[in-house]
């Protein structure tokens, strides 16, 4: 069952994470900002629901900023999915691209 | 209610307002009140009790008058007397007093007369209730000297009086509420004839038109001296037994309740007054020794548990206080060694005219991650490193010392490329890298003789680059993963040619994530834009243009990130 999750100060929505999974395959849907304040939820969330997983897809499509603190998660939590199956990112953005072609993540995340 | 506060008050106005005034006075108007409802009603009881004591014994006497006087002889003067009454319609001539005056009358008023003497009643007689005309007729009068009624001297009556001594007094519902019962045919009279006199009467015998009655009177006037008296005596008493027992109530109220209130106040008071850190050892409730066992204790104590519990508060803030201040001071001393482990002095290589080179960075916050530094690895090369370490503050400001130093050593190492010193470093940094940071890195190799410029970057932004008479561009080189994510990657080295003239731009994402308060990102287009503004300005000149305009662009919005910059413009040797 897919669940909202608000974060993010003042009530204002900073950070949305869509889970949806069938016990082996693990969806999250990332929206809005993954930055300092906003990272920790999503590291959570992944440390939280992976046990057990051999597919993680992160689909980034409503994704609209990422500073290195969120890099530093999708980082982690490509090297989880390493010891136990594979990590795919999804739908990402032009904005989003540019900054892991310029990162160098592009040549270590499985986007498509 | 006062329209003023406690505190406006004089000490008068606050003396009247006191608990302790109030409770004085509520006290005494309860005692005004009580007393006088007491005496009131206390007059009253004893008033009745008197009259009816008076009421009794003069029926008593009475009927003992009654019984003495009784028999045929008497009826006969009577009717003797009633005759003549009748006769005249009225009063009997003197000639027919002297007549009726025989022995017998005589005798029956001695008789009478020493029944008055021994009860001490005001007279004693004999008399007939005219029924029709409504007349009290005095018979045989017991009165000696001037108050003596002579026979068929006669008084009107009313309905009322006539039915008292026929029948009784009415009793009062009050006085059947008292369980009075017994209806005594006395009847209690004020007239400036006889004064006040209480008169009870006892039938003798009844004719159609008569009641032959014996009566006996009363002075009541002692009545009114005794209640005087009575009153005096009781009011005194009252306001004996009111006073002490409003000291005593006074004395305890103000011993359960207005002392401890005042100390309760008093202490509040003393605490108020403690200047700040004071506070933490205050122990003005923590003295009170209040044991009234009810709801005030409970409130000192209350008070006493707030007390220490704002003591230990404050103690902690105290403590936390301190300890944010020694690390305020700690974080500057981290700030200053930050800055003094990388080039800050300028210029900086003055003895080199070949090449001119300026940087700067501004951490976010009292400590950053970002870093620049630029060695000369030995004569003919000069080494610049651009970085950005994942994160703020002290955790980035860690990481940055520890990789500016690997880079910096590793880069002085024999026969080390940019790619193979970043690869190097990479790996040193992977193997205690607990926290999963990353640093990005531009590292570039100047050949000071040749003008080649050999780099490679890790992560980082694309330099910016600007061959002379040209203007900036950016310049997109290969980019190899971060530094710091995973071991074991292989980076790539390219090479650009600058001539004399041309210059370098490096920095990091402070600049071109600024944003301002529109959110709006200040981006490479308005960084190349910028830097074109003014193509011939020195390193220094144009590290300023780009601080201006980053300033300009962000206006009032917070700075987010660490802005770092380095500008570098190739000289070449003929110039030297």
């Amino acid at each position: 069952m897919p669940e909202a999750q608000r974060s993010g100060k003042k009530g204002i929505k900073m950070l949305n994470i869509n889970k949806e999974t069938d016990g082996t395959k693990l969806v999250l849907s990332v929206g809005g900002r993954l930055d300092t304040t906003t990272a920790p939820e999503l590291e959570q969330e992944i440390r939280e629901n992976t046990e057990g997983i051999e597919s993680l897809e992160l689909d980034l499509k409503d994704l609209e900023y990422i500073s290195s603190a969120g890099l530093r998660v999708l980082l982690s939590a490509q090297k989880i999915m390493n010891l136990q199956g594979s990590m795919v990112v999804k739908n990402v953005s032009q904005p989003i691209m540019e900054i892991f072609e310029v990162t160098g993540f592009s040549d270590i995340l499985a986007i498509e | 209610m006062p329209k003023k506060s406690v505190r406006e008050m004089s000490t008068w106005q606050r003396m009247r307002h006191s608990l302790h005034g109030k409770a004085f006075r509520s006290m005494i108007l309860l005692v005004i009140f009580l007393g006088v409802s007491a005496t009131i009603f206390g007059l009253y009881l004893f008033t009745n009790s008197v009259r009816k004591e008076y009421k009794s014994e003069a029926w008593h006497l009475a009927k003992l008058a009654a019984v003495t006087v009784k028999g045929e002889e008497l009826t006969d003067k009577i009717e003797e007397i009633l005759y003549y009454y009748e006769r005249n319609k009225g009063e009997l001539t003197e000639e027919e007093i002297s007549l009726v005056s025989d022995d017998f009358f005589e005798v029956t008023r001695d008789n009478l007369h020493a029944l008055q003497e021994t009860f001490e009643a005001e007279a004693v007689y004999i008399g007939a209730l005219d029924r029709r005309d409504m007349r009290m007729v005095y018979i045989i009068d017991s009165t000696e000297g001037e108050g003596y009624l002579n026979p068929g001297y006669y008084d009107k009556i009313d309905d009322e009086e006539l039915t008292t001594y026929k029948h009784g007094a009415k009793i009062s519902r009050f006085e059947r509420l008292l369980g009075e019962t017994n209806k005594i045919p006395a009847y209690i009279s004020d007239t400036d004839e006889y004064g006040y006199l209480c008169t009870a009467g006892e039938l003798i015998y009844s004719t159609d038109r008569y009641d032959v009655m014996a009566f006996s009177d009363f002075d009541m006037s002692h009545v009114t001296a005794m209640r005087s008296r009575f009153l005096w005596q009781y009011i005194l008493i009252i306001l004996i037994i009111s006073a002490i027992i409003m000291l005593i109530v006074m004395w305890y109220i103000k011993r359960s309740v207005i002392r401890p209130i005042n100390q309760l106040s008093d202490a509040a008071f003393a605490y108020s007054h403690d200047k700040g850190t004071e506070r933490r050892k205050s122990k003005h409730f923590e003295k009170l020794e209040i044991h009234t066992g009810d709801e005030i204790e409970k409130l000192a104590l209350t008070m006493k548990d707030m007390e220490t519990e704002l003591g230990d508060y404050i103690k902690n803030l105290t403590k936390v206080t301190t300890e944010k201040e020694r690390l305020n001071t700690e974080l500057d001393i981290a700030r200053q060694i930050q800055e003094g482990m990388i080039p800050h002095i300028y210029p900086a290589f003055p003895d080199r005219p070949e090449f001119d080179i300026y940087a700067s960075m501004n951490p976010a916050k009292e400590v950053g991650g970002d870093f620049y530094d630029f060695f000369l690895v030995d004569h003919d090369h000069l080494a610049m490193v651009m970085a950005d370490v994942s994160g703020k503050g002290i955790p980035a400001a860690l990481f940055m010392m520890a990789s500016k130093i690997l880079i910096g050593n590793a880069a002085k190492l024999e026969d080390m490329s940019p790619a193979a010193i970043l690869a190097y470093v990479n790996d040193q940094i992977c193997e205690t890298n607990t926290m999963e940071m990353f640093v990005t890195v531009w590292l570039g190799i100047l050949d000071i003789r040749t003008g080649k410029l050999r780099a490679a970057n890790a992560g980082h932004e694309y330099p910016i680059v600007r061959h002379k008479n040209g203007s900036y561009e950016l310049y997109k080189d290969k980019h190899g993963f971060v530094i710091g994510g995973m071991s074991g990657m292989v980076y790539t080295d390219y090479e650009i040619d600058l001539s004399p003239g041309d210059s370098i731009f490096q920095y990091t994402d402070g600049v071109t994530e600024a944003t301002n308060a529109d959110e709006v990102l200040f981006g490479t287009d308005r960084l190349v834009e910028a830097l074109n503004k003014d193509t011939d300005a020195d390193p220094e000149h144009v590290l300023i243009n780009m601080s201006g305009a980053i300033k300009d662009f962000v206006g009032e919005a917070p700075q987010f990130d660490d802005i770092t910059m380095l500008c570098m413009k190739y000289i070449g040797m003929d110039q030297g």
